[in-house]
């Protein structure tokens, strides 16, 4: 289990990353992390990962803290946004470097090499980006751990990649009890892999827990109306209302029959309600927010 | 086999192509010199018309030349992961405490220092050695092999030092030069303000590799059996001062080390912040009397170009100014005391 309390994280005087963050990811499970450009999503891998030191705070793996914890980092593989690799390394070379350090299964570097269709002899610097970042999942699964943190995992992936490596950590939950934590601003791809969730927002958590309940608390409708509605009409909280023309689409939370029968008291000329995916519930909770009004 | 030695193996086998090239950079063109030199050569003396014999340098100043480069190139092949943001993730994530990554680092560094060394050193007294009619005094090959090497690792610690305190690695390249004449500038300062002109008699080893270049040339007497060769005092005291503090303060401020800072502007005491200031006061000091108002206007440019380096922008903070300032009124005060 991760758990983080209390963690502050600033750059120099002036920036506050991360300010009094507390969150607890269960063991087993893939945990996707979001939230809005810059909001500290990297920081706070890197911060798990033992790569920063926090101001205030700790972050601890299995009743454990991080920070210059060899036994704790062991369960630990990072996989950065922009993964490191020094000029003329090869695929061959870096799984020699993390086989120096960690328990590395050849075989499944192997595998995923050829899945991929990569040479382990070629130097990275000649794959493209989406092929570099192959590697390091093959090296990433090859290495098992047991708490994953993958930051923009599916970030040049072409979409067949991303299915393998989709297979790959439901497999690695599965077969080994890893807790893998992703951030990734692609949250189709994280509501196919992830249990649990958490936003980042304004330097701390501001909503966490478990995508499927959550998203069954969260209700989507569609309607249209002849007259002009507002969100004050509707006589609930909306967490998003946008409208096209006559037809309203509207984000709330709550009991959908309770949302239902006040917008049927707005007399629509009709009403539906439509599945709420991740992407719309974290539009939803950053506009609640005052993002992107 | 602890994880530490699988990581020291690997990091080995990593910079084993750079470790062979350096040897052989060193070393071929080294030995292939010492195979053909003539050991001799004969003289007419200016006065009496003399035919004099005398012996050849065995340029055992090239190895320790070498040496002296090679302590500048190995702390930037094996620290520079620190100067990246990617290379920090990927290093600092890695299930090793800092001081043993460090450890690792320092080792595979000194190898990269040592074997091009010793394989040049030994490579040319076997040449040497080999060749009929040598006229030298071969046994001092073997104090001078180790006063060079333990001089050798005392500039590696030293550098390694200096090195790890810049953010970037142009920094880096810029302390490690910066710092070569700076504790010889600050005691020639001292000494000339005390009026005494025995300074020039140990100046040079207040050079960071002054110890080194001192024991090359004195070394080289003894091997050609010069008699009278007496070694500067501070041969082997400045040097292993310095390499003792870097290696220190190398490994006891790595836990204020900031990941974070990758890449960022070189905030270090240890680097622009001090050397500025100190660099601006100095040559102001030992320049204003004999250049007056050329020297001020040059030392203050000079000030102001370094300090662009340093913050990466043409526009300083107004405490930034006042050290500037500060440090060019020390240097008027300084110079005035010496005048």
């Amino acid at each position: 289990m991760i758990e983080i309390s209390n963690l502050t994280k600033g750059y120099g005087d002036k920036k506050t990353v991360l300010q009094n963050v507390n969150l607890t990811v269960k063991k087993s499970c893939v945990f996707g992390l979001v939230g809005i450009n810059g909001a500290g999503k990297s920081t706070l891998l890197r911060l798990i990962a033992g790569v920063l030191h926090a101001e205030a705070g700790q972050v601890c793996v299995d009743g454990e803290n991080v920070w210059e914890n060899e036994r704790a980092k062991l369960k630990i593989f990072f996989l950065p946004d922009d993964p490191f690799f020094a000029a003329g390394v090869t695929a061959r070379s870096l799984a020699d470097m993390y086989r120096a350090v960690y328990d590395f299964d050849e075989a499944v570097f192997t595998e995923y090499l050829e899945k991929f269709k990569l040479s382990e002899k070629v130097p990275i610097r000649n794959f493209s980006k989406g092929m570099k970042r192959q590697v390091f999942v093959a090296l990433a699964l090859a290495i098992a751990p047991e708490y994953l943190l993958l930051d923009e995992a599916f970030d040049g992936l072409d979409p067949l990649a991303r299915l393998v490596f989709k297979r790959g950590l439901v497999e690695l939950v599965e077969r080994k009890g890893s807790t893998v934590v992703i951030s990734s601003h692609s949250l189709r791809e994280l509501e196919d892999v992830c249990d649990s969730y958490g936003i980042l927002d304004g330097g701390t958590i501001t909503c966490a827990g478990d995508l499927e309940r959550d998203l069954g608390r969260v209700h989507k409708f569609q309607a249209a109306f002849e007259k002009d509605v507002s969100p004050e009409m509707l006589g609930f909280a909306c967490m998003s209302f946008q409208k096209t023309g006559r037809v309203v689409q509207i984000l709330a939370r709550g009991d959908a029959e309770e949302i239902r029968r006040k917008i049927q008291a707005c007399e629509p000329l009709f009403v539906e309600e439509i599945a709420v995916d991740f992407e719309e519930l974290f539009i939803g909770e950053v506009q609640a927010r005052g993002y992107l009004e | 086999m602890s994880r530490v030695l699988r990581f020291l193996r690997f990091e080995l086998k990593k910079n084993l192509w750079a470790l062979v090239v350096l040897t052989a950079v060193c070393a071929l063109p080294y030995i292939a010199e010492l195979s053909t030199m003539q050991m001799s050569y004969v003289y007419e003396h200016w006065e009496t018309g003399e035919k004099i014999t005398s012996i050849r340098a065995p340029q055992i100043g090239w190895a320790f030349f070498a040496l002296g480069a090679l302590c500048y190139l190995a702390p930037a092949l094996v620290y520079s992961f620190k100067m990246s943001k990617r290379g920090v993730d990927g290093y600092y994530a890695l299930p090793l405490k800092k001081q043993k990554l460090y450890f690792v680092k320092t080792l595979v560094g000194l190898i990269l220092v040592l074997v091009p060394f010793s394989v040049m050193f030994w490579g040319g007294a076997l040449t040497l050695l080999c060749r009929a009619g040598n006229p030298y005094a071969m046994g001092w090959y073997v104090p001078a092999y180790f006063g060079g090497a333990g001089l050798g690792v005392c500039l590696f610690g030293f550098n390694a030092f200096v090195y790890t305190r810049a953010n970037t690695a142009a920094d880096g390249f810029v302390f490690m030069v910066a710092y070569i004449p700076f504790f010889m500038m600050i005691y020639a300062y001292v000494m000339q303000s005390l009026g005494d002109m025995s300074y020039y008699a140990y100046e040079l080893d207040f050079l960071v590799f002054g110890g080194l270049s001192e024991l090359g040339n004195k070394m080289s007497d003894l091997i050609m059996q010069y008699e009278l060769v007496k070694f500067s005092p501070l041969t082997f005291v400045v040097m292993p001062v310095l390499g003792v503090a870097g290696y220190t303060l190398l490994f006891a401020l790595l836990p204020y080390e900031k990941a974070e800072s990758a890449e960022q502007v070189s905030e270090s005491w240890f680097g622009y912040k001090t050397l500025i200031p100190v660099y601006t006061a100095l040559m102001l000091a030992m320049n204003a009397n004999s250049g007056g108002l050329i020297a001020v206007c040059g030392v203050a440019v000079g000030a102001i170009v370094a300090s662009v380096a340093f913050r990466r922008k043409f526009r300083f903070e107004p405490k930034w100014w006042l050290v500037i300032g500060v440090a060019l009124a020390c240097g008027l005060f300084l110079s005035v005391s010496l005048a």
